[in-house]
């Protein structure tokens, strides 16, 4: 079965060693991504979204991070392999954009050098067969007049356009899974939806994994085919993004759509919000780490931990009473927390 | 409304405690600081060994005495003597005080300059231009070759040292106090200030200005190093304090020409020199952790 | 590209202006009159009136001032009052050996700070990088004078190597020049290094903080391309910038280690002339030399454009 998932994490954890002490910024996450399949990772900053990302792609610093668990990639475990092996993973079979554009380019060299310097650093290519394939990736990119956007240097591109070199250099070696971390925060909405479009069609003519990572709910309906919902380290929902949108299972998933603004929703309302702030990693709750913020919260809520529990085909569910909560039976103990 | 008064004294009390522990928290995260403290504590022990050290010694600075000529170190003379017999420990002391003396005017007078310079500049516009070129002007010239002219010139006395190196440095502590007003001058809370109909007195000096200080610390810790080095140099090339003065410069000046036999000539004023430079640029380091929090310190976990 | 060597040309303009009013100040806005004050007290009124003829003294300043200012830009500075050479002919004389050295002294600072500042970065933290900095901190707080004489006193005396002091011409061959050399360069070079050294780790660390560093990781590429592609070329700006501003520092202080290991060079030559009190010499020196320093910052600006092509495309 895992053999066919292009990566499978299974229950990883990542503690970084800080000067307040040893802090598990991701707990015991699983997750896998099959081909031509974008995985939304959807979560407030700070739920461990990224550091997930970047433990994927073992950019973290290893100095102070420790890892447990294990990420499956090609039958290999990520999480054992030297630094040696890993460069040659990084850029050719697992690609990865980011969020800053302005600064995720070098601004020293031309973006076709750097695209070029990709695919180089893969192979031996003879620079002028490295710049055919440059120019035909970013080309497919939809980037108008590309032999000319080769030759300029970063900070003469828009941010649009900026994101789309970004793409074309994560996809010049043919990945099979790309991580995209909050690719279209920085843009414009019509930037947005172009790159989103962009990466759907890559998906497809790739026949690659994505993992797509957001904060908003909005992205995640319009391109994502699965999705696991983050909170302070742990994902707290695992569904088809059909199935999440049709029945939240998770109060924190609710209060994530609620809080999100429709074409229906009354303008004269206040926007829905989930009461409370995210605790602090280094002070973690013992039970449910969403208990103090859940308007169904109980005392088993705030004793024992809930697990990740199948709840319907395909859906996952980490809290102890989304059967209740589903069947409208139980009741709101934190009364007002929607109003808060 | 009746208790407006008593609210009115309970913020002043509020405020006050709480001006009392920010100072305290200051205090305490500087003695944390363990370079700033070195750096502190290494310029204090100099500086106090260049007071007291003199009086438990029995000999002048300026004292002759022919049969001890080049003697090693001993009970006697701590630190040996030199060609004309005179007591090298005595004399590295007074010469310390001169640098340090020398250190700490140059410092202040080019931070009082530099601060006026920078503030108005970074204030006037038209101001800046001017000034600015003449601060890139004088940054062309080499300290030591300017200063040589200057006393070539005007004569070597003390005076004239400190001010040649405080026109040299002037402009080291003026762009740094620009730098950092510029940044604060575009902030939205003086232009809030402007509004509320403030002047321009006050906005640059009690607004600005207080930004600036502790940059200014900093910059004036470095300049206080480099004057001392710089007037080492000049009494070292003989432009510098006057010949039978002791100065740690010229001290070396006497023992380079017995290098070969009387290495205590160039040890021990050279010892104090290091010390004095290395107390500075421990404390300028520390400073600048302490003021800048935006270094942040990786932990490993090994 | 043009637009902006124009740009840089131009902005030198006011900062020569600025040095040639402060060396013209230096010698005519003396207390008393030049002419005495460079022939000293003892001179008779009428040597006094004839100098002051020979200089233009009875002419108004301003007009003084547009004259010297004329004189120097065609390259005459005057005469040495010692021998009555032209003074950039003595300037040249005494320079080849004070550039050498500097050059020589840089060479050596940067060889060993590149290097050291770069690996103390990529260990920053650990006890390598902590023993580094430490060496860094007290290297630039010992004057390179000093590092002249403990040298000395430690290789030529206890050790007895090396020529203790001394020069030979480049003439004699470039290794007995050389290793003349050594000993100064080495004193020379120590603060350089330890000074490039600190900025360099420094520039390092904040361009490792970039996110195109994590672009870099992320395509694959190899440790070494990461570190000298993609941070020291980005660190290497700063770096330049302290190596310009630096220029003078190294000048001041090839002056004074010259004069620790009795090199024929510009501190000689200044020693000497504040000895004979030949004004023009010391002012011609001082005027070169501040020429000198705006030079090299005009040299590196254009390097820094063409390593940077914001700053090149800019305008």
């Amino acid at each position: 079965m895992s053999a066919s998932h292009v990566i499978d994490v299974r229950n990883l954890r990542t503690h970084f060693h800080t000067e307040k002490g040893r802090v598990t910024a991701v707990d015991d996450v699983s997750f896998h991504v099959d081909r031509n399949e974008i995985l939304g990772v959807v979560g407030e900053s700070g739920c461990g979204k990224s550091v997930t990302s970047e433990a994927i792609m073992q950019l973290l610093n290893p100095d102070i991070t420790d890892f447990e668990g294990e990420i499956v990639f090609g039958g290999e475990n990520l999480l054992t392999l030297g630094e040696d092996r890993l460069s040659r993973i990084r850029g050719k079979d697992i690609s990865m954009i980011f969020q800053d554009t302005t600064s995720s380019l070098n601004p020293l060299y031309t973006v076709g050098d750097q695209i070029i310097e990709a695919l180089q650093a893969h192979g031996r290519v003879s620079r002028k067969a490295a710049a055919e394939a440059a120019l035909k990736v970013v080309s497919a990119t939809g980037i108008p007049s590309p032999e000319k956007r080769l030759k300029e240097y970063p900070h003469e591109l828009s941010g649009g356009m900026r994101q789309r070199i970004m793409i074309a250099m994560a996809l010049v070696c043919e990945p099979r899974l790309l991580i995209a971390d909050e690719p279209t925060t920085a843009l414009d909405v019509t930037t947005q939806a172009q790159i989103l479009d962009l990466i759907t069609q890559m998906k497809r003519d790739f026949d690659m994994g994505v993992i797509f990572i957001t904060h908003d709910m909005g992205v995640v309906a319009e391109i994502c085919d699965r999705v696991a919902v983050m909170y302070l380290g742990q994902v707290i929902e695992d569904s088809t993004v059909e199935s999440l949108f049709e029945a939240p299972l998770h109060p924190y998933t609710k209060g994530l759509m609620q809080a999100m603004p429709t074409i229906e929703s009354d303008p004269q309302a206040d926007l829905y919000t989930i009461k409370g702030k995210v605790p602090s990693l280094s002070d973690v709750p013992k039970g449910c780490r969403f208990a103090a913020r859940c308007p169904f919260s109980t005392e088993k809520c705030v004793a024992q931990p809930p697990t990740l529990d199948v709840a319907t085909k395909g859906h996952k569910v980490r809290c102890w009473h989304w059967q209740a909560i589903a069947d409208g039976s139980a009741c709101k103990v934190n009364a007002g927390a929607e109003v808060g | 409304m009746t208790d407006a008064p008593q609210f009115s004294t309970d913020l002043k009390v509020a405020k006050h405690r709480l001006k009392h522990e920010q100072r305290s928290l200051t205090i305490k995260r500087f003695l944390a600081n363990k370079l700033a403290v070195c750096g502190l504590g290494l310029t204090v022990v100099i500086c106090l060994i260049a007071l007291l050290g003199p009086l438990i010694s029995p000999h002048e600075p300026l004292d002759i005495n022919p049969i001890d000529r080049l003697k090693p170190p001993s009970l006697e003379h701590w630190m040996g003597t030199d060609n004309f017999g005179r007591d090298i420990y005595v004399r590295v002391m007074y010469g310390t005080r001169a640098s340090l003396l020398i250190g700490f005017s140059v410092a202040m007078l080019s931070s009082v300059i530099g601060v006026a310079i920078g503030l108005y500049s970074a204030y006037f516009k038209p101001l800046d231009h001017l000034l600015m070129r003449i601060t890139d002007g004088l940054m062309a010239f080499p300290a030591i070759l300017l200063a040589i002219s200057v006393i070539a010139v005007f004569g070597p006395t003390t005076q004239n040292v400190i001010l040649t190196l405080v026109v040299v440095y002037t402009p080291l502590i003026a762009r740094v106090v620009r730098s950092n007003a510029l940044v604060v001058k575009e902030q939205p809370y003086i232009e809030a200030l402007h509004a509320l109909g403030a002047s321009r007195t006050r906005i640059i000096w009690r607004h600005i200005f207080p930004n600036t200080v502790s940059s200014l610390i900093v910059q004036a810790s470095f300049v206080f190093a480099v004057s001392i080095i710089t007037e080492a140099m000049l009494s070292f090339l003989g432009v510098g304090i006057p010949a039978p003065h002791p100065s740690l410069g010229n001290i070396l000046y006497d023992g380079k020409n017995v290098i070969t036999s009387a290495w205590w000539m160039t040890v021990f004023p050279g010892a104090m020199i290091i010390g004095i430079v290395l107390g500075q640029n421990i404390l300028g380091d520390g400073l600048r952790d302490f003021l800048d929090p935006h270094t942040n310190k990786a932990v490993s976990k090994r | 590209m043009i637009s902006y060597i124009v740009k840089r040309l131009l902005s030198l303009i006011p900062v020569l202006g600025v040095v040639a009013v402060v060396v013209f100040a230096l010698v005519h806005l003396s207390p008393g009159d030049p002419a005495s004050v460079i022939l000293g007290p003892d001179a008779s009124a009428a040597d006094v009136d004839r100098l002051r003829e020979e200089l233009g003294l009875n002419r108004p300043v301003p007009q003084q001032f547009f004259l010297w200012l004329g004189n120097a830009l065609t390259g005459d500075l005057g005469n040495s009052l010692y021998n009555q050479t032209p003074v950039t002919e003595v300037f040249l004389d005494y320079f080849r050996p004070t550039l050498s050295l500097a050059i020589f002294a840089q060479i050596i600072g940067i060889a060993v700070a590149l290097p050291m500042g770069v690996f103390a970065a990529l260990n920053r933290g650990k006890t390598i990088d902590g023993a580094l900095m430490s060496f860094a901190l007290v290297g630039i707080s010992i004057p390179s004078f000093l590092m002249g004489l403990l040298l000395i006193l430690f290789f030529s005396v206890f050790l007895n190597w090396l020529p203790v002091a001394g020069y030979a011409p480049l003439s004699d061959g470039l290794l007995t020049h050389l290793e003349f050399l050594l000993l100064p360069a080495i004193s020379l070079g120590f603060i350089q290094a330890a000074l490039i050294t600190r900025i360099t780790r420094a520039a390092m660390l904040e361009v490792m903080n970039n996110a195109y560093v994590k672009t870099a990781r992320a395509k694959g590429l190899s440790r070494p391309v990461i570190v000298i592609k993609h941070t020291l070329r980005n660190a290497f700006i700063p770096i330049l910038e302290i190596i310009g501003q630096t220029f003078t520092t190294l000048i001041a202080g090839a002056v004074v280690v010259e004069f620790v290991f009795n090199i024929p060079g510009l501190g000689q030559l200044i020693v000497n002339s504040v000895e004979r009190r030949d004004f023009p010499v010391i002012q011609g020196t001082v005027l070169l030399v501040a020429f000198g320093y705006v030079l090299i910052n005009l040299f590196i600006d254009l390097i820094y454009g063409f390593v940077d092509p914001r700053v090149r495309l800019d305008q």
